[in-house]
């Protein structure tokens, strides 16, 4: 139903793939530090040296924060500071929001091939770029970056990338669900000289600010760059100047291949093998009733990590991300899971790194298809998928398996908002309470409720005070969501609900513009048999009786409770909420981790007590029976027999942990390996298939409505038309539930973890 | 005046006796953890020696760590929680900062490792009632008693020890929450009720809510705690009130501690600053980097223009708390940081060996090596003096364990193993004070160094050199080690009253003026209560502002008198001076429009008038100290060197030229080449940096 998009000729030139310059691309009058290898510094002045580049970062990104005048980038740390050696490698990035990270390093490449001759790369300039070919994540990541020069030659870069709030387009906020292309989306800005010499250049900043619907935020904004950039360029200078050019080159060098040998090692200590993963996005832009792949395929030989997108489904509405997305999207899956105790030396895990985004696909879009979602569509399905991949992957190797996560928060949930505030003055805002999403499940721990981003290692939601403080809005509830967390014998962590009305509006409706996936099934996965969480959802109750409600001095607790009309918002959608309208919007917990019949009971009961799950779905998934706040003991063991029989269709042999003692290397926590190269259950010791075969295929597989993967999902249908599956795969002995499956109905069993053992 | 200062450390509990003739009196006992006050007693009647020397004592001060120990291992009272319908989960949810408040982005980058804290109080005892007040103050929804009434009695039903309110916006409006009051006091007489209206009037539900919550948690045991403390010591002679050390800075009277025992929490490191302060004062040194360098953590606090860094917030297990502290920053470094090899690389921390096992050296199976190895290594200090003798170390151990992680797989000697840790370890330090200062907007280069702590003095004078500092100094010489306990000795009685109400400038100062009056008159109030029968009481004002949208403010002063329009308009051009200091010049945007956020009024009882004994300065040649000669290698200079050692008799007046090495009976003070000591009228070790900049 979206019209054809028409290629443009000569667009080609601004899709970046991040690869390091040739030295013959830039124009010869710009002068580059140039590298000595050979050149030794003793390993105290290295440790030391490192120390200070590194503080610089924090440095900058401390300054960034607290001039930023957006609740994007001060709450939700929609932000990132990167320090790049003279060809644009990143030697250190913050520790904010992660995709960034493979953001800035495209665009200073880029910056180098198209504008070192024209207009000429000088000290103190600095150049903004939004633009996604050229590396931003979606037209509202802009960034501002800035040579720094030693004596006339090109030494390094510092740069950061801030979320605004609106760069224009036919949506506020700028998420333009109902552009056709991208010529309707925020105006995109490839690299521009903004700061010519030390000075803001004015025109240029006009034509930046006029396109926004909140330009003083934007203003403000490019201060808070303009400002870290400066202090991280001094910081630098200071280093130079103490401890020589040569040594301080030599030393963001050194920084980088140290983070490559150690991730290069780390590699080494994992079996060679494909991992693979299929997830979707529904809903392509508003009207749109489609599902859209990601297909993962990761392959892993020696010390190198290859992330293959092939297989993913074209570019569709807005929901693509470019290249730079994919990459950033991967990175966020990689950096804590693979290197939580290496430096974030981008430039040197990316020569163990490898990426495949064929163009033209929701991975790598071919411009003009819409990008204004890329953010937190294309590239976040990246990270669903890496994550699950990687963590497969860690499951694989008992020294690592404690650093794995089951699936986090499976999606972002926008809420754009426009009106009056409090003040009676015009804003525009991103509601962040969304930042409270749940991890995903640890092998040795349940996931983290209400934890955040994995694509940010800190943020915070704001306070309900903040919010209503500033905005015409009154909340009837914020909570954790009960059963949103995926069961498994270590449960995800819960995601949160928030719901408001209207209020001192003044009869005016609140503008919205909605933009999410995950809506018709859960995008954030399980682990080893874990289940996945919830899906997100808004929805609105229209001519509510609310009012009545609080009149008579009670606080509804649920949309159940009121009268009204009860609408299922698309994942794109541009509303208004008026003064009786009831908004509420749900966001995702983390998948779980291992089969959930295995969860201790006392457990399951803590749950309960707490909220944290209701009593059908700890009987139901759990198996667990809970009467009068106490575990019934037998009554338990009766059900999870039940639930095990039911699984394979007949008696399940008991778990006795035969294969541990005699296994030849390990799949994941419940596939085995022996010494004839067949697989066999950890539980049981059944040999359920050669090793060289997808070992679903030789497992009980149940095919179930998609609903069934979590309590709180909703009908599908309500969303999209292709019918989707949630299915199980229990070891045919014992019933120990081995794998889970969110997939399309129509999609084969994905052989998620294949093995090249000796 | 006389006063006593009792510190309680996780180890050591100190105590500083300040005579009425300016002498100072140390003791040090070891802690006793579960019943701390044994420890008190036990250090008290070290330094009592039969002269009742609580009876002659203007003030007792006690620094505690009662309520941190029991936020930090859950075993405060068992708390029951009353939230707004709907606002159940506002202290599970902590905003998410929960998961990552305090930690180091090392912590936090391990994702599966990182969480939040166990929870103060769990969901099932937190209960919602039917009432709601809006951003203006109005009631939208009147408390509906029957629900509070059910509210209270299932948290009974349930056992709980203490009941924590915190209902939406009640700053604004704090009729529900009193109201509550009432009804919890009418079913549970005598139970410990905290309201958030009253523990801390401000915006912001979360923190409100945790800060609530933890006094309700704390303050039943650290009453206790104290009330107990204080029998004690009246029956051992002690006539004046026992004062309790605030993490602002401040003390308070140990009876005020049932509505204040969360602004303790923070406390442990504030004494230091606060010593600092006092000793600034007697130097002529208005800004102060003061470093704590312990066995297994380095805090830095800085005091500018003789006053010491107040934030409005503290963080405390994760919990972030409207309680106003000292702002001091730590990392984890120190005596036990721990130096590894990787890959040709020598790194140091984050990891600590701690106090036990403790450094290699200890002797107590730690095989890792740490900077206290490097120390004994290197010679700096003397294994068989550590502590005055009392607690040998061992230096062969130190030597294998340097040479078996370090030395061999990156290939270099012991020796320039070791002072390659003791060089990065200094680095961290002037980095960390560095990324400290500048952060605050101020240049580490305007200020001296007081290094005190077990270990300051050690390496002070590496990291105040590479910071440019004008000068390094180590309080008090002997007594550096003890200096937090004597912060405590010379505090003042501070309270802090706050109140939010949101407004856009140009503000009303009619709206101001009012708002101040009554926090000033609830200040002065509470001091009062607080005992201090002597003492002018002074007001200091405080806005946090910022530009609108921004969500960090800038603590802003107002002038004194009454608010008019111009009193406003200089308060923004301070604001404005002072975001610009933080942020650069340019950075400041006032075409985005100035709010205000939150009133503060800052309260203190100048109590104190101690002061420190004054000898002469004497001769300057340190010949009568001298100890002997020892070959000790200085990184600096690349090569061994005859090293002079001195101890015992340091006198005022003497003038030390580095390398030099004085050791006193609780710490060790190292001169380095090119470096010039002397000993001042107070006992201080003072090293002069020459130019007042970085080599």
């Amino acid at each position: 139903m979206t019209k054809t998009v028409l290629k443009i000729p000569g667009s080609e030139r601004f899709a970046a793939q991040g690869k390091r310059p040739e030295l013959s691309a830039i124009a010869p009058k710009l002068k580059i530090f140039p590298y000595d290898p050979s050149h030794e510094i003793d390993p105290i002045t290295l440790e030391v040296v490192g120390h200070k580049l590194w503080q610089i970062n924090d440095e900058q990104g401390q300054a960034l924060k607290k001039i930023s005048g957006s609740p994007v980038a001060t709450d939700a740390n929609d932000f990132n500071v990167v320090l790049c050696d003279e060809l644009g490698d990143i030697v250190n990035i913050g520790p904010y929001y992660l995709p960034h990270a493979a953001n800035v390093d495209f665009m200073v490449k880029w910056t180098l091939e198209n504008r070192s001759d024209n207009p000429g790369i000088e000290p103190d300039d600095m150049f903004l770029c939004n633009d996604c070919w050229v590396g931003a994540l979606h037209p509202q990541d802009v960034a501002v970056y800035s040579p720094v020069f030693v004596e006339g030659q090109l030494f390094a870069w510092t740069g950061s990338t801030i979320h605004q709030v609106d760069v224009g387009g036919v949506n506020i906020g700028s998420w333009c669900v109902d552009a056709e292309d991208h010529f309707a989306e925020g105006m995109t800005y490839p690299p521009i000289k903004i700061v010519e010499r030390g000075v803001i250049r004015k025109d240029i900043e006009d034509v930046y600010l006029r396109r926004s619907r909140a330009p003083n935020l934007v203003a403000l904004d490019l201060r808070a760059h303009i400002a870290s950039n400066n202090v991280a360029k001094q910081r630098l200078m200071e280093l130079v100047e103490r401890y020589g050019a040569t040594t301080i080159h030599s030393a963001m060098k050194k920084q980088m291949d140290y983070a490559e040998q150690r991730f290069r090692e780390r590699l080494r200590k994992i079996p060679d093998g494909i991992w693979r993963c299929e997830t979707y996005q529904e809903v392509c832009k508003s009207g749109d009733r489609g599902v859209y792949k990601t297909f993962l395929t990761m392959r892993k030989t020696a010390d190198r990590l290859q992330f293959d997108f092939t297989g993913s489904d074209p570019n569709a509405g807005m929901i693509n991300c470019t290249r730079a997305g994919a990459v950033g999207g991967s990175v966020v899956a990689i950096l804590p899971q693979l290197c939580y105790d290496i430096p974030w030396a981008l430039g040197g895990l990316h020569r163990a790194l490898d990426f495949v985004t064929p163009l033209g696909t929701v991975m790598n879009a071919e411009f003009p298809h819409g990008v204004s979602m890329g953010s937190i569509s294309g590239t976040w399905a990246a990270t669903n998928s890496a994550n699950i991949c990687v963590a497969n992957m860690l499951s694989s190797v008992p020294e690592f398996q404690d650093r794995l996560l089951a699936g986090c928060i499976g999606s972002w949930s926008t809420v754009i908002a426009s009106g009056l505030d409090n003040n009676k003055l015009p804003f525009v805002t991103m509601i962040m309470d969304a930042m409270a999403g749940g991890w995903g499940a640890r092998t040795f721990a349940d996931g983290v409720n209400t934890a955040g981003l994995m694509a940010a290692i800190t943020g915070q939601c704001p306070n309900v005070e903040t919010n209503e403080g500033l905005y015409p809005i009154l909340y009837l509830y914020r909570r954790e969501t009960r059963d949103s967390g995926g069961a498994g014998e270590y449960r995800g962590g819960m995601g949160a609900t928030s719901c408001w009305i209207p209020y001192d509006t003044e009869n005016r409706p609140i503008e919205m513009v909605l933009a999410t996936f995950g809506q018709a099934f859960p995008t954030a996965l399980g682990v080893d048999g874990g289940y996945p969480s919830n899906t997100a959802m808004y929805k609105m109750v229209r001519g509510s009786n609310v009012a009545e409600w609080l009149a008579r001095g009670e606080i509804p607790s649920d949309l159940s409770q009121m009268q009204g009309k009860l609408e299922h918002l698309p994942q794109k959608y541009e509303t208004q909420q008026f003064p009786e309208d009831v908004f509420e919007q749900t966001w995702g917990g983390g998948g779980g981790y291992g089969d959930p019949l295995r969860r201790l009971p006392a457990s399951v009961l803590a749950d309960a007590v707490n909220d944290t799950i209701s009593l059908g779905a700890a009987k139901k998934y759990y198996g667990v029976v809970i009467e009068n706040g106490a575990i019934n003991a037998a009554a338990t063991d009766k059900e999870r027999l039940r639930i095990r029989t039911e699984r394979i269709g007949r008696a399940p042999r008991a778990a006795n942990g035969g294969a541990i003692g005699n296994s030849n290397g390990r799949i994941s926590q419940f596939l085995l390996v022996d010494r004839k190269h067949n697989i066999v259950c950890q539980n049981c010791g059944h040999v359920i298939g050669p090793l060289k075969q997808n070992y679903k295929t030789n497992m009980v597989r149940k095919d179930n409505n998609i609903q069934e993967a979590n309590p709180l999902i909703v009908d599908p249908k309500i969303f999209i038309d292709p019918e989707m599956v949630f299915r199980q795969y229990f070891c045919p002995s014992c019933a120990v539930q081995v794998e889970t499956e969110v997939l399309l109905a129509s999609s084969e069993p994905v052989w998620d973890k294949e093995l090249f053992l000796e | 005046m006389s006063t006593i200062g009792v510190d309680t450390g996780g180890t050591f509990t100190d105590l500083v006796y300040m005579r009425d003739d300016g002498q100072i009196e140390v003791a040090k006992r070891p802690s006793t953890p579960p019943d701390f006050s044994v420890g008190v007693m036990d250090v008290v009647e070290a330094i009592d020696k039969g002269r009742n020397v609580l009876g002659g004592l203007d003030y007792f001060y006690h620094g505690t760590t009662v309520a941190t120990n029991a936020m930090i291992t859950g075993s405060g009272a068992r708390i029951g929680f009353i939230t707004t319908a709907g606002h159940r989960d506002v202290l599970p949810m902590m905003r998410i900062i929960g998961r990552s408040a305090g930690k180091s982005e090392i912590e936090l980058k391990q994702y599966s490792y990182s969480d939040k804290p166990a929870p103060i109080v769990p969901k099932s005892r937190i209960k919602e009632v039917h009432e709601r007040i809006d951003y203006k103050g109005a009631v939208v929804v009147p408390l509906n008693e029957a629900s509070a009434r059910k509210a209270v009695r299932e948290l009974l039903a349930d056992g709980v020890q203490a009941i924590g309110v915190c209902f939406l916006w009640s700053f604004k409006n704090r009729g529900h929450e009193r109201r509550m009051r009432e009804i919890i006091v009418e079913e549970a007489p005598g139970l410990h009720v905290s309201i958030s209206s009253d523990i801390v009037p401000a915006m912001k539900e979360y923190e409100r809510s945790a800060t609530t919550a933890v006094n309700a948690h704390v303050a039943p045991l650290l009453t206790s705690y104290l009330s107990k403390l204080q029998d004690a010591l009246r029956k051992r002679g002690l006539g004046s009130p026992l004062l309790v050390m605030q993490s602002m800075g401040g003390a308070m009277r140990a009876a005020d501690s049932e509505r204040r025992s969360v602004n303790t929490l923070a406390s442990g490191p504030a004494g230091g600053i606060v010593a600092a302060k006092f000793l600034g004062n007697l130097l002529g040194h208005r800004n102060i980097i003061g470093a704590d360098v312990g066995g297994t953590s380095f805090d830095v606090g800085l005091v500018v223009d003789g006053e010491p860094i107040i934030t409005s917030t503290s963080t405390v297990n994760q919990y972030t708390l409207l309680a106003p502290t000292i702002d001091i920053v730590s990392i984890g470094a120190g005596g036990g940081s721990i130096a590894w090899a990787d890959l040709g690389r020598l790194k140091v921390g984050p990891h600590s060996a701690g106090a036990d096992p403790g450094p290699a050296c200890y002797g107590r199976g730690g095989v890792q090596p740490t900077v206290t190895d490097a120390d004994i290594v290197l010679g700096y200090i003397d294994p068989d003096y550590f502590l005055g003798g009392d607690f040998k170390l061992n230096r062969a151990l130190a030597f294998k364990a340097i040479e078996e992680k370090i030395a061999r797989p990156l290939g270099m000697s012991v020796r320039d193993a070791a002072s390659g840790i003791i060089e990065i370890a200094n680095h961290h330090m002037s980095d960390l004070i560095r990324k400290m200062t500048i952060e605050r907007g101020y240049d580490p280069r305007d200020f001296v160094v007081y290094g005190f702590g077990g270990a300051g003095p050690l390496h002070g004078g590496a990291f105040g050199r590479e910071l440019g500092v004008k000068e390094v100094i180590f309080p008090l010489g002997n007594i550096s080690s003890a200096f937090s306990a004597l912060g405590l000795a010379v505090s003042d009685l501070t309270t802090v009253t706050q109140l939010s109400d949101y407004a856009l400038a140009p503000f009303d100062a009619a709206i101001v003026g009012k708002h101040f009056e009554a926090l000033e008159k609830e200040a002065v109030e509470s001091l009062k209560g607080g005992g201090a029968k002597r003492g002018k009481i002074t007001l200091q004002r405080i806005l946090e502002l910022r530009y609108k949208g921004q969500t960090h403010q800038v603590d802003t002063p107002v002038g004194g008198g009454a608010i008019t329009s111009k009193t406003l308009e200089a308060t923004i051009k301070e604001f404005e001076r002072r975001y610009e200091r933080l942020y650069g010049r340019g950075s400041g945007f006032r075409e985005a429009g100035i709010e205000l956020v939150t009133y503060r009024v800052l309260g203190t009882t100048h109590i104190q008038d101690a002061h420190l004994q004054k000898l002469a300065e004497g001769d300057s040649d340190p010949a009568p100290a001298r100890l002997g000669v020892e070959k000790l290698y200085w990184r600096e200079l690349k090569q061994e060197v005859e090293t002079a050692i001195y101890g015992g008799k340091i006198k005022p007046g003497m003038a030390f030229d580095g390398p030099a090495v004085i050791r006193f009976e609780a710490t060790t003070a190292l001169i380095h080449p090119g470096q010039h000591a002397r000993i001042d009228s107070y006992g201080n070790v003072r090293i002069a940096n020459k130019s007042g900049t970085s080599r």
